[in-house]
């Protein structure tokens, strides 16, 4: 009966003692965050803005490694997949990207493999779909109608994302959170 | 209380399932990860709600990248049945849950991953869950000793074809690394498994309706839920006496 007291206690301490070594941690992170505004701003800027370069370094893994997942085969490839060239009647400059004018309820397929690191609403775009490619190039696929892809979905060229909303839809190429030049790429 | 204890204390993750977690994380593979992990605890509790129903002793879950063991700590001689219904259990609800899952939520990525999972784990290799099966079904019509070395045997054979049909995969390698740990110490123990499915009969008062008759004083002819006679050319023996001459040594000692 006594034996299991004391090991009771024991646990409680551990438990004590790890909550307050996380503690520790955090306050010494929270004043090193304070003093140092640079390190704040490079901090917010890796941790919440830019993504990990995943495509990349699947692909290079994959070069090396092999799958990360074995035998699963290749990439599922979910979405259906249609031509992988755009149709479009017309483009304009519009805000950081180009706006393709387009029949309406054209089905956008991906210009490059890669993986999803965001499909949301966007400020300005609409719904957006952003596929970083494994040349560290993100193309926003903006003002759709509907999403039909979600988050860390690894889509093979040609992909279909979405559906245009009304008959255009925004092309945007950023590079490390600046943005291209759209006349490059297509 | 204690059995709650239990339950908690056994499920073990080996470091190549952290490892594995971490190349998923960078490649960006979290939802492929995330699937195969659920898949892979849902199979092991088919096991470990079977067993416990039978009320077998569960040793621990080794939770292992691509799939994962259930370790038992229990009599050779349990029936051959309980064996199979606790083996069949794993799959039979990994299945049920695929079903369920893409009735509700149809996905071709989940479906993919279980039937990968499932056909790897029913290959004849020893610790999966097709070796496993491969010896109770080599259990019904060989003798003990020899089942388990010919699932022994099988299972270096089907590694050795796995290494040479794929390419290099890291954490395949790595698993299959695992795997054949396992084998060796396997082939290493042989001869003391064989001594313990002895010694639990001897021990033990084990009751099998079936009876068989060896002609020959050879012990390792005898089959799992089977009882014996031995017929030694001039008269019958039974398996207790026989069994009672190996392990009895007077108190000598060597």
């Amino acid at each position: 009966m006594r034996k299991k007291e004391i090991k009771k206690v024991n646990k409680f301490s551990k438990l004590c003692s790890r909550f307050l070594v996380c503690v520790i941690i955090v306050l010494i992170g929270l004043i090193a965050l304070k003093s140092n505004p640079n390190l704040k701003k490079t901090l917010y800027k890796n941790v919440f803005q830019n993504n990990l370069k995943f495509a990349k370094i699947d692909e290079l893994y994959e070069k090396y490694f092999g799958s990360s997942l074995p035998l699963t085969g290749n990439k599922s490839n979910l979405a259906a997949v249609s031509s992988d060239k755009l149709e479009y009647e017309s483009k304009e400059k519009y805000e950081g990207g180009v706006k393709l004018k387009v029949s309406d309820g054209y089905a956008i397929s991906i210009l490059k493999s890669g993986i999803v690191v965001f499909a949301g609403e966007k400020e300005i775009y609409g719904n957006t779909v952003v596929v970083q490619g494994a040349d560290d190039v993100e193309i926003w696929y903006s003002n759709l109608k509907d999403i039909k892809v979600s988050m860390y979905d690894y889509l093979k060229k040609g992909s279909i994302v979405g559906e245009a909303n009304g008959d255009n839809f925004i092309l945007v190429f950023t590079k490390d959170g600046k943005e291209l030049d759209y006349k490059k790429y297509i | 209380m204690e059995r709650n204890l239990i339950i908690k204390s056994i499920f073990k993750i080996h470091p190549f399932y952290f490892f594995a977690a971490f190349i998923c994380s960078i490649t960006g593979n979290f939802k492929g990860f995330v699937i195969f992990s659920v898949i892979i605890i849902v199979h092991e509790l088919g096991h470990v709600i079977m067993a416990l129903l039978f009320k077998w002793r569960i040793e621990k879950v080794i939770i292992l990248p691509f799939g994962a063991l259930t370790v038992f700590n229990e009599d050779i001689n349990r029936p051959l049945k309980e064996e199979a219904l606790i083996l069949i259990f794993g799959p039979f609800i990994q299945v049920l849950f695929t079903l369920i899952y893409s009735y509700f939520n149809y996905s071709r990525e989940f479906i993919n991953y279980s039937s990968v999972l499932l056909i790897f784990n029913l290959l004849p290799i020893f610790p999966l869950d097709g070796s496993k099966l491969l010896n109770i079904i080599l259990n019904i019509f060989l003798s003990f000793k020899k089942s388990h070395l010919i699932t022994l045997y099988i299972s270096v054979i089907t590694i050795l074809i796995i290494l040479i049909k794929s390419s290099f995969n890291l954490i395949l390698f790595l698993i299959i690394g695992f795997i054949s740990v396992k084998v060796l110490d396997e082939f290493k123990i042989h001869n003391s498994i064989f001594n313990r499915f002895l010694l639990e009969r001897y021990t033990k008062s084990f009751h099998f309706r079936k009876n068989k008759i060896i002609k020959s004083t050879d012990l390792s002819k005898m089959k799992r839920d089977y009882c014996h006679t031995f017929y030694d050319g001039k008269r019958y023996i039974t398996e207790r006496e026989i069994l009672k001459k190996r392990f009895d040594f007077h108190g000598k000692t060597w």
